[in-house]
């Protein structure tokens, strides 16, 4: 293995591929800093320019691109509450009323740090064992989805930064919405009232760009004369190190997590982050900080989904089963290439194998060069005017909107969901729930009903392996957990306030 | 002082219409075709089959077309967005759609969307995929008959995989159900690779699945073919016969076909179609399009009409015995 790796970095280190390695990861950075110009549709149009290079150095580049996006997708989430990536909502939980508090800096910088310590524990995870792990993600059946998916639908109880009624309220709004679409076993229609666009259910963008671009942005507008027109736009060196710090248990925690939850074709970087954050929040001696600028809510999730990137190279490269539309692209350079990646791609191609994986230690070295400086100019985005910034956000959460199918009707669902997410912060309710349920909520029915399916009825199915069973108690767990201490809480003294 | 702009304008006017005139003077009479990028709007997500060959198509296009060819990705409603979209617009041969027979000829005829056949006329088919019927290592078929008998014995004790309703591991299973009387246990699952791993791990017993994700699996003995759902044997799997030959007729082929809509002027069409012509000519085309998994398999305007008809007619009739 270490010979592997040694010459796959001296396949990294060749100056061509090196040179790939650096264009990569900066337009990755590029288009994560932008929201809707995400990593597929890039990758996409950069597919034809490799046709013509080795296919190394095409996979080190777009995958380059892949998880520089990772990066680059927690900048807009931060300091305009927009996420520039999906996998970036969750950074928006705490990342933004860090950014209110003056705290961007602080933010932008463990959000980097956590990036470049979760994609470099990614790798290492990578190099070591990713054919253990091809193999573990092969098992993952229908009953263990389930599982995990029950336990991360239990964790929602615990993310709304406001009571529980309320966050439970709003997950079961986040349900139905997952709802929409077509059955998956009969194909019925459900709740689409006719409406083509929505046979395939709402999309994650226009509802995300909605709820947090412009449902903020109206919110914001609501009490515009009170807006501070410059919020402090200087970095604070020192204790944004200290604050790195301070979560480093939790890089390491959202680490793992993503690194798990990462290898398996159906999970990605959007639950990780989710599993992430709601494990910090559950750990907490003070869970009421989250949703007020906790920086562990920012190193988690941003953790999380750097490493789930990374490992979510695995299946592709050894199964040859993507995960994820940028890494089906991906497997299309290889595959243009002549290289099919699968079961035998370690055996055949070692160097591709090993040259790419040595290239994303050298790319997660440039990106935490290049992000650390970058916080600097980007916390000098607040000094513009909000007026002119409002304008900016929406406009760029439209354009997100609109090119992730390039459909018209998608902006108009993105208005929808900004009228929707601007009435719930009016009203005090916290989308955080409502999104993680309308995530995870078709997961979960799938899952369920493929494992009932398979077992003709047989409830014992979702018991009867270790690692399904594991999560459900998991689960049960949690609950009684929760039950106890909020039980105690209602017993032991008045009954605390909803705080906004 | 207001004739006099009106003087104005229209001595622009004539002078931008001169000048646009001799710009495109000698080809006018031709009808100068095209003038600017024309769009292949793709029915499904990206990084999917249909995407990828379009983009190796898109690739050498200039060089024939004379213009850049766009790909447009508009996905949902299994294809039928994509599909409204190319009739809605106009037929001038700048909007065309990367076709296949899941929006074009099953969908039409199982749900109301609003086109049916006559809407679009084929420019090309560039190749298509058969799918293949395959199990797990440790399953004990060894042959299609085995398969079937055991499923006709058995009914719906069989687990298998299909990547959604109507698609391209369920039809053809349905086809293959009312043919021999066999009777399976459908269990869906979110896309090719998702099924591929539940059959190869064990968690369903068998599905359809396309040779380029399938060869690594049978290479490393995880999974086994035991059929190909296409008129022909395929060369990626030489060895595999074909439903056919088992004396079971399920042919399911999902093509890759560039189509206008039916309102394109002939004159065109004709361009279109010429370009393609050209297009598949080219050695390095026809390599890239292998490497992608099926080689090209082209068939020219006319022809395609044909086959897709007697697809189209196959389609119908299967509906109406399932439905019986």
């Amino acid at each position: 293995m270490p010979e592997s790796l040694a010459h796959g970095l001296a396949v990294a280190l060749s100056p061509p591929n090196l040179l790939f390695a650096v264009v990569g990861v900066v337009l990755g950075t590029v288009v994560g800093v932008l929201p809707g110009i995400g990593p597929p549709t890039t990758v996409a149009l950069l597919l034809p320019l490799t046709y013509g290079v080795d296919v190394t150095a095409a996979v080190i580049m777009l995958a380059g691109i892949f998880y520089g996006a990772m990066y680059g997708g927690s900048t807009t989430s931060i300091l305009v509450n927009l996420p520039g990536e999906a996998a970036s909502v969750v950074t928006t939980f705490d990342g933004y009323p860090m950014a209110q508090q003056g705290r961007a800096g602080g933010a932008l910088a463990i959000a980097a740090i956590g990036s470049f310590v979760a994609g470099t524990l990614g790798v290492i995870g990578l190099t070591l064992l990713s054919s253990p792990l091809s193999e573990f993600a092969l098992r993952f059946g229908p009953p263990e989805y389930f599982g995990l998916t029950v336990l991360g639908l239990t964790l929602v109880a615990y993310l709304a930064a406001g009571s529980m009624l309320r966050g439970l309220l709003m997950a079961a709004l986040g349900l139905w919405l997952g709802m929409i679409g077509l059955d998956p076993v009969e194909g019925t229609r459900r709740f689409t009232f006719g409406i083509l666009e929505l046979s395939d259910g709402l999309d994650f963008v226009p509802v995300t760009m909605g709820l947090f671009g412009i449902g903020e942005i109206l919110y914001n507008l609501r009490r515009a004369e009170e807006m501070p027109t410059v919020l402090r736009a200087a970095i604070d060196w020192s204790r944004s190190l200290r604050e790195v710090i301070q979560v480093r248990w939790a890089i390491l925690r959202g680490s793992l997590v993503g690194f798990f939850v990462g290898i398996l074709p159906g999970g990605g970087a959007i639950i990780s982050s989710l599993l992430a954050y709601a494990l910090e929040k559950r750990l907490a001696r003070d869970p009421s900080r989250f949703g007020h600028g906790a920086p562990e809510g920012v190193a988690a999730p941003e953790s999380a989904n750097n490493a789930a990137a990374t490992t979510s190279m695995i299946p592709m490269m050894l199964l040859g089963v993507p995960g994820n539309a940028t890494t089906a692209l991906i497997l299309a350079a290889f595959l243009i290439h002549g290289v099919r990646p699968g079961p035998f791609l370690l055996r055949d191609h070692p160097g591709v194998f090993w040259g790419v994986a040595a290239s994303m230690y050298i790319g997660n070295v440039l990106l935490l060069v290049l992000n650390l400086p970058l916080v600097g100019v980007f916390i000098r985005l607040l000094r513009v005017p909000y007026r002119y910034l409002a304008v900016l956000i929406a406009l760029l959460a439209m354009i997100g909107a609109y090119s992730a199918n390039n459909s018209v009707f998608d902006i108009w669902l993105t208005l929808l969901f900004g009228g929707l997410g601007y009435t719930l912060r009016v009203l005090r309710f916290d989308v955080g729930p409502l999104i993680i349920a309308f995530v995870l909520g078709p997961m979960v029915e799938l899952s369920l009903r493929q494992s009932l399916i398979m077992s003709r009825g047989d409830i014992s199915v979702l018991f009867a392996r270790p690692v399904a069973l594991a999560f459900l108690l998991a689960a049960v767990a949690l609950l009684l957990g929760q039950g106890v201490s909020s039980g105690m809480r209602y017993f032991a003294g008045p009954r605390r306030e909803y705080s906004p | 002082m207001r004739t006099m702009r009106h003087r104005l304008t229209g001595i622009l006017l004539t002078i931008i219409a001169l000048a646009l005139g001799v710009a495109t003077g000698p080809t006018w009479s031709q009808e100068a075709y095209p003038t600017k990028p024309v769009e292949l709007v793709i029915p499904f997500a990206a990084g999917g089959s249909h995407d990828l060959h379009a983009r190796v198509i898109a690739g050498f296009a200039q060089q024939s077309l004379g213009q850049p060819l766009v790909v447009l990705l508009k996905p949902g409603g299994g294809g039928a967005i994509a599909s409204q979209f190319v009739i809605k617009a106009r037929g001038d041969g700048y909007t065309l759609l990367f076709g296949s027979n899941g929006p074009n000829t099953i969908l039409p005829q199982v749900q109301d969307v609003g086109y049916k056949m006559r809407e679009f006329t084929p420019v090309c088919m560039i190749n298509y995929s058969p799918p293949l019927l395959f199990v797990g290592a440790n399953a004990p078929w060894r042959t299609l008959a085995e398969f079937i008998e055991f499923s006709k014995a058995n009914p719906g004790k069989v687990n298998f995989a299909h990547t959604g309703i109507w698609g391209a591991a369920h039809f053809p299973m349905l086809i293959a159900e009312s043919k021999t009387g066999a009777k399976v246990n459908f269990v869906p699952f979110d896309g090719g690779g998702p099924a591929l791993l539940a059959v190869a791990s064990g968690n369903a017993d068998a599905s359809f699945g396309f040779a380029a994700q399938l060869l690594p699996f049978v290479q490393a003995g995880r999974v086994r073919v035991l059929g190909v759902a296409a008129p022909e044997r395929i060369e990626t799997v030489r060895d595999t016969p074909t439903f056919r030959e088992l004396g079971v007729d399920v042919t399911f082929t999902l093509w890759r076909t560039i189509l206008a809509p039916s309102t394109t002027p002939p004159l065109r069409m004709r361009t279109l179609r010429q370009a393609c012509a050209k297009i598949v000519q080219d050695p390095s085309f026809r390599a890239l399009i292998r490497q992608l998994g099926e080689p090209l398999i082209y068939m020219d305007g006319p022809d395609f009409l044909t086959f897709w008809r007697n697809e189209w007619d196959d389609v119908a009739r299967t509906l109406a015995t399932i439905r019986r």
